[in-house]
């Protein structure tokens, strides 16, 4: 077990550097200059030349590649904004909480009240209940988060003036960004819930459970729920890997400067090295939750643990087939 | 005393193409210590029947319509849920068809075969895991693979663990459905010469469900053939197997290969059995039997007596058939 974490962390190494190259490539055939963004219409072309000499966006692709990766590695830098002339990473740095309070509420809360809901509305299936519950999964589904920003705003803060309309000066102004990122999760995760538990308690040994005298109450929690969450897992990794990544949406519409905001604006403002770093900060999050799911998996199942044990190569595609079923 | 007594059993599905008649009307009893064989073919409603004494029909789709499922003299569908829960796995237990499906993969056989001890008998974890490695020794597993996982076994093992699980609280009545079907050839004699030794140490009654009739001859002392959701004929095994007498049972003796009748050929029984959404409204068999007359084909024929405890769904019921009457 410990030998696949080891392994699967440095995977992490290949994942981050496709992810640098091909952001990095994007932004290299960006014909518009940050320089002239910076400087303004009135600098001179020279002005401009020089600004670009600077920061060596001049220099041929292989070598600014190069410089990018040399100054991770060698400082642990990942470059100054051209736009704010400040280190990228303490840029990020203080953004990043902001977003990972936000998205790890949300993800929490989405869970806590998406697989409860999934459980009742299986286990009360046709009932007034499952009704309601699947009514209003497919409605938080549906509704696109721009417009439920938009909304609350004008509801709760606009109109009934419960809450501020942007910012995060108090706890107060999270409450919406955070409801906003997560109604879409608490849809997904009610309705995959729902099905996963549903498929489960056809299952034969869920009536040898019953067979045995169990309570209804036991074979639900003790038998049904464990098989049940196996793929549940995959949409609740999914929920906090995207989460955590923060919202572009929902950070600039309640401007919350966080990670989502910060990537948001540097690809307006063409800070191409502070969206790099963005990208590869999100990316290191996604593969790190994701890495976290899959342990998850193999502490509920003994059979993706033992995949892992044994091989680790085949062990994803098992998991997906796993997921499917 | 009857152990068990089944009174015109009912149970239906609802499905989207109709209404499926899975029992229509079973009779069964069965006394204490008293080994039952419960045969048909797939599909007649041997599981949804064993399944029924259990209270254990998904509903839905699933409703038992009517009849009495007399446990002791007492109507287990009057009873309460946790009087129903205090005889499964403990009084009445059921060994599945399907021994692949029929252990949770995520939980340790052991646990599996120690919850149903600790459920029923109240004793202390350790109690009950004392009693599961004794258990699991009964059915030779060794008692070190109690922590494994059910997809670490092989698939007689993992039978084995389902009789476990069945055998592990003394049950008064073994329900076993088709326990050795799942199973090759050479476990198959294997696992049921356990069952059988099992339950005559602990006395336990047993309703055998099967196809096989060799296995029927070995083991069981009374015979039910059930045919499309009902008992077409019961009796003691002398009864059915040397005087037969329904056309369905005498079928099923054609079709199975005996060395003693040196029959070179076998003769499977014409046709399918009746769609159970859209049953005859004669004789269930009338269809397939060779035969058939107009009153089978308009009025279903009642369960008789034609012997002394030996009953038979037919109007023709006869141990020799005239010459005669086989032309018609
Ligand atoms: N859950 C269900 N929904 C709909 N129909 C069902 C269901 N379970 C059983 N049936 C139907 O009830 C009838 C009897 O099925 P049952 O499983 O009792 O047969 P069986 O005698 O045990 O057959 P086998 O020897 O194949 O195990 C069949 O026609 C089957 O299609
Ligand atoms: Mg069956």
């Amino acid at each position: 077990m410990i030998r696949y974490i080891i392994r699967r962390l440095f995977l992490l190494i290949p994942i981050l550097i496709g992810t640098v190259v091909i952001v990095f490539t994007i932004n290299f055939f960006s014909d518009i200059s940050p320089a002239r963004l910076v400087l303004g219409p009135t600098a001179t072309e020279e002005q401009v030349e020089a600004k670009e000499d600077e920061w060596g966006l001049n220099d041929p692709y292989l070598v600014q590649l190069g410089r990018y990766f040399w100054r991770i590695v060698s400082q642990g830098s990942l470059g100054t904004s051209y736009i704010y002339n400040q280190p990228v990473l303490k840029m990020i740095m203080d953004r990043l909480p902001n977003t990972l309070i936000i998205g790890l509420l949300a993800a929490t809360l989405s869970v806590m009240i998406g697989i409860p809901l999934g459980i009742l509305a299986a286990i009360k299936q046709n009932t007034a209940l499952d009704y309601i519950a699947t009514f209003l999964a497919i409605l938080c589904g549906a509704i696109p988060p721009f417009v439920l920003c938009i909304l609350m705003q004008l509801v709760l803060a606009v109109r009934l003036h419960w809450l501020p309309v942007s910012g995060i000066r108090s706890w107060l102004g999270y409450i919406m960004p955070i409801i906003a990122c997560g109604v879409m999760p608490v849809a997904m995760t009610c309705r995959m819930t729902r099905s996963s538990m549903l498929e489960t308690i056809r299952q034969d040994y869920i009536r040898t459970a019953r067979a045995k005298g169990l309570k209804e109450g036991t074979v639900i929690w003790k038998h049904a729920l464990k098989n049940a969450l196996i793929p549940i897992i995959t949409v609740v990794g999914m929920t906090y890997a995207m989460s955590l990544c923060g919202s572009i949406i929902s950070e600039a519409i309640f401007n919350i400067p966080g990670l989502g905001n910060l990537m948001n604006s540097s690809i307006s403002q063409k800070d191409y090295i502070t969206n790099l770093g963005c990208v590869l900060v999100a990316a290191f999050i996604m593969s790190f939750v994701t890495l976290i799911t899959d342990l998850i998996y193999a502490a509920v199942d003994p059979r993706i643990k033992a995949q892992y044990a044994a091989t680790g190569k085949r062990a994803r595609t098992y998991k997906r087939k796993e997921a499917a079923v | 005393m009857e152990l068990l007594q089944i009174k015109d059993l009912r149970i239906q599905f609802n499905t989207d193409t109709g209404i499926v008649h899975a029992v229509n009307g079973v009779d069964l009893s069965l006394q204490e210590g008293e080994c039952l064989g419960l045969v048909g073919e797939t599909g007649a409603g041997k599981t949804t029947t064993a399944l029924g004494i259990l209270d254990l029909i998904q509903t839905p789709p699933g409703k038992i319509v009517s009849g009495e499922i007399l446990y002791k003299g007492r109507n287990i569908r009057e009873m309460k849920p946790h009087e129903i829960r205090d005889l499964r796995g403990n009084e009445i237990s059921m060994i599945f068809q399907d021994p692949m499906s029929a252990l949770n993969p995520v939980i340790p056989v052991g646990h599996q075969i120690a919850e149903v001890i600790r459920l029923h008998q109240k004793c202390s974890k350790n109690e009950a895991d004392r009693q599961m490695l004794a258990m699991l020794e009964k059915v030779r597993i060794p008692a070190e693979r109690a922590d494994e996982y059910p997809h670490q076994f092989s698939g007689g093992m993992k039978q084995r663990v389902v009789i476990a699980i069945a055998l592990a609280c003394n049950p008064k009545l073994l329900i076993a459905d088709e326990p050795t079907t799942a199973l090759d050839v050479t476990i198959q004699a294997q696992v049921l010469k356990m069952i059988r030794e099992l339950q005559q140490e602990i006395h336990t009654s047993m309703l055998l469900i099967t196809h096989d009739l060799g296995i029927v001859a070995q083991t069981c002392e009374k015979v039910a053939i059930m045919y499309a959701g009902e008992i077409v004929e019961s009796g003691t095994a002398e009864d059915i197997f040397d005087r037969t007498a329904h056309p369905y049972t005498k079928g099923l003796f054609a079709s199975i290969p005996s060395i003693d009748r040196k029959m070179r050929r076998l003769t499977p029984i014409e046709g399918l059995m009746p769609d159970p959404t859209d049953l005859p409204a004669g004789c269930s068999f009338g269809p397939r039997c060779p035969y058939v007359s107009d009153l089978c084909r308009e009025h279903k024929p009642e369960l008789q007596e034609i012997g002394a405890g030996h009953f038979c769904r037919c109007h023709f019921p006869s141990q020799k058939r005239s010459p005669e009457k086989e032309g018609q």
